[in-house]
């Protein structure tokens, strides 16, 4: 018992001398050597003449301050030409639509059974583009991706070359991927159907595939796609606002907004709401004239929702 | 009386809710309805099934018993879920009922007995929701569920299963918000009942337990700060051993605050205050205060104070705590921790103080190949002084898991007549009996319980307290040093890691030399895994030494521990797993040997929606040189075929138990057949 903690004592008692001995030379250096040496032991050693710079802490309040009550707005009449809809418009429409095994309201069925007619653009008389029949199977599990019924919402630069490489077999796709959001799972999960339920869209013969029948009186569990903009406002007492997809999903297809007016990446888009007023993002509509003003305060709980 | 209360109360509603929805016709629809009442997604299953069981128990020296059982069972299971009174945000609900008729003829020799049996599982499930979107709602749950299983060793458990309760939410958004801005809370309600059975080798075990539980959860937030309380209140009764009733209440207080000009100092306090009475009597309270400062983002400082009192068996223990620490990161590979501490106790026997110093540098570093160096060390120095009138002290209520294998008390030097192990499964207090239920062993100044495989009472993986009383100095003080080095390096498909570890203590003045130990261990493990398509393959190997030596004892042992996982998917209807872990102690001083080996493999194949057969099996072994060998070892067959909405379930299994002399052989075939409504 004695030899070992003779000997652990021993080899501390050796390391800390080389530690000591080691500074004192390294002290002696020229400064180019001192860096070659630390940046051999270290991480992160800045280079001769510069220092690192360990900035302050500074956190973010937890919550903004709390919204006190104010006398209500006197109500303005809002021009909302195309939102003649009744508040719960969604939800009974999303019962219409057919819907997977899971649930799931399946849009692709809806868009080809004209149960849904989103527009292509903003404008109402722009045509929708023409799609693409071309499927292409991948291996090793029976997976075939339809281009006809990705083209019918996106356009070719939506997904080419940012996710997938314009080659078929190029990407070495694999589902441990998809789950943490890379290739289908860009949109899929978060405002397409979700890949742990919907194995049957996909692979063919496995459950949770696309139904033909209409809708059945079971939960709908649609896929929402709901937003939340992280912006300084909140540290001002703005609750963030909030971006539904699904509403607009059904209204419009994925190309009518992404790339013309938002970028097809969360977060690249450093929107302001002096901006959105003036008619850039969200006010390409959001006039008073295609759907309720921006820049009408009573409006201002429509996105920025506690 | 209450089960048919609760019971007709459900009748009750499902009726009424029917006739609502009576519409024109002569009859009710299956299809939800617009209006007053709408039926939500029916569904049902209508089956039968015939069970046939075969048990064969060795107990040695001839005994022996076995039991042939033949069971039909008609099977009637409806619900809806999601109808709901005038519109689905104002009260929206589930609600099921399962009816099971079985007939069972058992032929028995033994201590089990013979004969014919019919009877009735009844089971049922209702859950409620008011003003499910709304920032108050309400929600009501009652459920029933009863059930006859088979045990090792030839046992049979009847268990009957039922709660009801309720609960109130407040979410932020309520009409509260201006005047209590950040504001939650939810109250619950709820009264569990379980009624339980076990025939065993000829002896019954009743346990008959009704728990009502209250609880109370609020949250208020501020701008830069929280706090929560949470309070919860069990009374426990158990009819016919009314000695283990108890009722328990449970107060949480936590704070937390951001402050300074940054936000950059954390303050956080919890209060805690725990009670029980009855057998168990006791009464706990812990105060935490902590204070986090991020002087820059390589430099913080945390300073600590910790509080707590435990009463119980006429004994009372006062600890308090005092912590600083200052953590430093130099570049971005070394980050360095020094701790100083402070411990005072006060014992209804005397008192005890503690003072210690620890430096704990830890070092990463990228290298080649994608691979980290890392290299931690820890270093503690710390001086014990103990000034007691007794030369024991009680430890109430250490918590431990029932592993198979046993577990090891925290405390060395324990006085093995004064450990106490209660079973706290399911919020119960159930008290264990030494050789019946639990045997205990020494390992050095060690004490180790390990769990008889044929208790009633604990069952694997059950969650246990153990109180003790420890051996200790009365009027000594002594130092204890502290050395961990750890080195090792990850790539993406190996990890080799080597640790050492030494505590050495000494007396420095006073008495109690004996009670004093030192202990080395050293450690090697390597890891290897990797992913490629089709598999998943993970294998671990690990070798330690072990030595300890006191003036009483000695401990010396050398563990290996082997363990290999492997899944084949070759395509999404087939997976193959494969698993095993072997683990083998030889100790030296004293001599004893334990082994444990574990394989399991799965092979499932599925085949169309919903299809699919599986093939599994398991060997378990449990070797150890002062007790009986465990063996476990099982293989079966489970599959689910349908056609439209016929489904058919064969299940096959074969299970073989072995605990010392005592083997039980058991053969279970099961045929289901039904069709979803």
């Amino acid at each position: 018992m004695a030899v070992w903690k003779r000997r652990a004592w021993q080899a501390a008692l050796v390391a800390l001398w080389m530690m000591a001995w080691s500074g004192l030379l390294l002290g002696g250096c020229s400064e180019e050597t001192r860096y070659k040496v630390l940046s051999f032991l270290f991480q992160g050693v800045p280079p001769p003449g510069q220092t690192t710079q360990w900035e302050p802490v500074v956190r973010n309040a937890r919550r903004p301050p709390p919204l006190r009550s104010t006398p209500a707005p006197i109500a303005q009449q809002v021009i909302v030409i195309k939102e003649q809809r009744p508040p719960d418009w969604l939800d009974k429409l999303l019962k219409t639509l057919p819907q997977d095994d899971a649930g799931v309201p399946d849009m692709t069925a809806a868009l080809s059974r004209k149960l849904i007619e989103p527009q292509a653009a903003i404008k109402p008389e722009v045509k929708p583009q023409a799609v693409m029949s071309m499927d292409v199977k991948l291996a090793p599990m029976p997976v075939v991706f339809s281009h006809k019924v990705h083209t019918a919402w996106l356009a070719c630069t939506s997904c080419h070359p940012a996710i997938f490489k314009m080659k078929a077999g190029a990407d070495k796709i694999k589902m441990a991927d998809l789950y943490t959001g890379k290739y289908c799972g860009k949109c899929h999960a978060k405002v397409a159907f979700p890949i742990v339920t919907g194995c049957g869209h996909c692979h063919q013969g496995m459950p949770g595939g696309a139904k033909a029948a209409t809708a059945k009186a079971k939960p709908i569990k649609p896929v929402r796609g709901n937003i939340v903009m992280a912006r300084k406002g909140a540290d001002q007492g703005i609750p963030p606002a909030l971006f539904p997809h699904l509403p607009h999903r059904v209204l419009f297809r994925c190309y009518a907004c992404h790339d013309p007016i938002f970028k097809m990446q969360r977060g690249a888009d450093a929107m302001t709401m002096d901006q959105i007023d003036d008619g850039k993002y969200c006010g390409a509509c959001h006039n008073g004239r295609t759907a309720f003003a921006s820049d009408n305060l009573s409006n201002c709980s429509q996105c920025h929702t506690q | 009386m209450r089960h048919v209360s609760a019971a007709f109360g459900l009748a009750v509603f499902i009726c009424s809710c029917t006739a609502m929805a009576w519409n024109d016709a002569w009859g009710f629809s299956l299809l939800g309805q617009e209006g007053s009442f709408a039926l939500g997604e029916w569904r049902g299953d209508l089956g039968g099934g015939y069970e046939w069981e075969d048990q064969q128990t060795q107990a040695g020296e001839g005994a022996s018993s076995s039991l042939l059982r033949n069971r039909y069972d008609e099977n009637l299971e409806l619900r809806n879920d999601g109808f709901y009174l005038i519109d689905p945000r104002l009260l929206e609900a589930s609600a099921g009922v399962n009816l099971d008729f079985f007939q069972e003829q058992d032929k028995a020799t033994g201590p089990s007995t013979s004969g014919t049996q019919n009877g009735t599982l009844i089971g049922y499930d209702f859950s409620s929701i008011l003003l499910g979107e709304k920032p108050y709602s309400a929600t009501f749950l009652a459920n029933r569920y009863q059930a006859e299983t088979s045990t090792l060793f030839g046992g049979r458990t009847n268990s009957l299963n039922q709660s009801f309760g309720l609960t109130g939410k407040l979410r932020e958004d309520s009409f509260l918000r201006n005047m209590l801005p950040y504001f939650s809370s939810t109250i619950e309600a709820r009264q569990e009942e379980s009624d339980e059975s076990t025939t065993q080798l000829g002896q019954t075990y009743k346990l008959d337990e009704t728990r009502d539980i209250l609880g109370y959860e609020a949250d208020k937030g501020f701008q830069t700060a929280d706090l929560d309380l949470y309070y919860q209140y069990i009374s426990d009764s158990y009819t016919g051993n009314e000695r283990f009733a108890f009722d328990t209440q449970w107060v949480n207080l936590n704070y937390s605050l951001d402050f300074g000009p940054d936000l950059n100092r954390r303050w956080d306090s919890r209060i805690s205050y725990y009670t029980i009475s009855g057998a168990f009597a006791q009464w706990f309270l812990a105060v935490d205060e902590r204070l986090h400062i991020d002087h820059f983002e390589n430099l913080s400082t945390t300073y600590e104070y910790l509080l707590s009192n435990n009463s119980a068996e006429g004994q009372t223990d006062t600890s308090q705590i005092g912590i600083f620490q200052i953590q430093h990161r130099l570049y971005q590979s070394l980050v360095t921790t020094l701790t100083l501490q402070g411990f005072y106790d006060t014992l209804t026997q005397g008192e005890r103080d503690s003072y210690a110093a620890e430096l704990t540098p830890n070092y990463s570093r990228a290298i080649p190949w994608g691979g980290t160096l890392y290299l931690d060390g820890d270093g503690r120095y710390e001086i014990d002084d103990d000034h007691l009138s007794g030369s024991e002290v009680r430890v109430i209520n250490e918590q431990h898991g029932a592993t198979p294998s046993g577990f090891t008390l925290n405390q060395p030097f324990v006085a093995t007549s004064t450990i106490e192990v209660v079973d706290i499964r399911g919020g119960g207090r159930l008290p264990c009996q030494l050789g019946i239920d639990y045997d205990i062993t020494q390992l050095g100044s060690l004490t180790q319980i390990v769990p008889i495989p044929t208790s009633e009472i604990i069952l694997p993986g059950d969650p246990l307290e153990v109180s003790y009383s420890f051996q200790v100095a009365t009027n000594g003080q002594f130092s204890t040093t502290t050395l961990v080095g750890n080195a090792g390096m990850t790539f993406s498909w190996i990890d080799f890691n080597l640790q050492h570890q030494q505590t050495d203590e000494n007396l420095l003045s006073g008495e109690g030399g004996q009670f004093l130990y030192n202990q080395h261990q050293d450690q090697g493990r390597v890891e290897v895994h990797h992913e490629w398509e089709p598999c998943d393959a993970r294998a671990t190997a690990l070798y330690q030494t072990y030595d300890s030596e006191s003036e009483l004892f000695s401990l010396k042992y050398t563990l290996q521990n082997y363990g290999e996982y492997l899944t084949f998917r070759p395509g999404w209807s087939l997976i193959l797993r494969l698993s095993g872990d072997e683990m083998r102690t030889n100790y030296t001083s004293p001599r004893r040997q334990t082994s444990s080996t574990d394989f399991e493999t799965a092979l499932d194949r599925f085949i169309g929606s919903g299809n699919y057969f599986s093939l599994y099996g398991r060997i378990r072994t449990l070797s150890d040189s002062e007790f009986p060998t465990q063996t476990y070892v099982e293989a079966g067959l489970r599959s689910h075929w349908q056609w439209g909405k016929i489904h058919f379930e064969p299940s096959f299994s074969w299970t073989d138990t072995k605990y010392g002399p005592l083997e039980t052989t058991d053969l279970h075939l099961m045929l289901r057949i039904g069709r979803y409504l």
